[in-house]
């Protein structure tokens, strides 16, 4: 039986949100237009490049960026999972969920490393991918949005693993209680977030 | 109604809405064949021509968010409120894409491209 949390009606005017909710979202407003202003800039870039702009199949594994889309949408559920188990009083199942949802960060990123390993070792960073510019034409102005894009983003991911740290630390230490459900849901608004500017950087990174 | 209303209810409230439900499993299913259609076209873009190929990448990309934003981070249970929250920013997203189509315009009547153009101007 879950127990009962006296949540006060708002007394003043204002939305109908908690404050910590209301915050992630007017956060997740500006960080709409960072990524927009860098997506901005990448299509500017691209479109403006024409022809001299590498292939994808030349600078990437498709198949990688797809099992990392899977990834981070298989990690949303459990979040959602998450979420609904800790506001209905079920903790371990709240904590099994949040671990899963670390660990599948913990995939993506490793594969983000491996497809930088490669960057690296083929020489396609962006101080020394200009030295490629005869064969790959472009190859320099894409290195360069490739890890600004992709760098940012995966900063992302680290920052959404730090906060679903917190919580696993938390439920480690026997602290985790139905309390905490506003705060798993504002963690999984962050982490759903990351996961939706993946859903447009792998089309744009790895399919056009 | 009464003053006091248990998380679980609060929770169960913001994900069911007006007594909808949804399957987060048959949400995770549609995203998953919608990222497998926009990998296939991978092998569809010598028959599809790219310009073909990106609109229908970018639109199962925005058929992908509208599930996220809707179920995941259930807006679409939301109130009101979520269109004075999220509209300012996608517009402004949307409006900062639209306004540097005429510095694409430019780079591309000029003929050169990235970063030679640049270049020229410091030179």
């Amino acid at each position: 039986m879950a127990e009962s949390i006296a949540i006060e009606k708002p007394k003043h005017m204002g939305l109908p949100i908690g404050n910590g909710k209301l915050a992630m979202w007017l956060f997740l407003g500006t960080e709409v237009m960072f990524f927009a202003g860098l997506l901005g800039a990448y299509i500017v870039i691209r479109l403006a490049s024409g022809s001299a702009w590498p292939h994808h199949n030349q600078v990437l594994l498709e198949p990688l960026g797809a099992i990392n889309t899977f990834i981070l949408l298989w990690s949303s559920a459990h979040v959602v999972f998450a979420h609904n188990a800790i506001a209905n009083g079920k903790i371990a199942t709240a904590l099994r969920n949040m671990w899963i949802t670390f660990g599948l960060g913990f995939v993506f990123l490793g594969i983000k490393m491996f497809e930088y390993y490669q960057k690296y070792d083929h020489g396609f960073l962006p101080w020394n991918a200009w030295e490629h510019e005869g064969s790959i034409p472009g190859i320099g102005m894409w290195s360069a949005t490739y890890f600004s894009l992709t760098g940012f983003h995966a900063l992302h991911v680290i920052a959404g693993l730090v906060l679903f740290a917190a919580l696993i630390w938390t439920g480690m230490r026997g602290n985790l209680s139905i309390k905490h459900a506003d705060h798993v849901e504002i963690a999984g608004l962050y982490w759903h977030f990351v996961d939706l500017v993946w859903i447009f950087l792998f089309p744009m990174l790895y399919l056009v | 109604m009464s003053d006091e209303q248990t998380v679980a209810e609060v929770a169960e409230a913001h994900h069911a809405g007006a007594g909808e439900h949804f399957s987060v499993w048959e949400v995770f299913g549609y995203l998953c064949i919608l990222t497998l259609a926009s990998f296939v076209t991978l092998f569809m873009e010598g028959s599809w021509g790219p310009v073909t190929n990106m609109l229908f990448v970018l639109l199962v990309a925005v058929c992908k968010a509208a599930l996220v934003l809707g179920f995941f981070m259930h807006l679409r249970y939301e109130g009101m409120w979520r269109w004075f929250v999220t509209l300012p920013a996608s517009a402004l997203a949307i409006i900062l894409v639209f306004a540097l189509l005429p510095d694409i315009a430019y780079q591309i009547n000029t003929q050169i491209a990235w970063p030679y153009s640049l270049m020229t101007v410091v030179k």
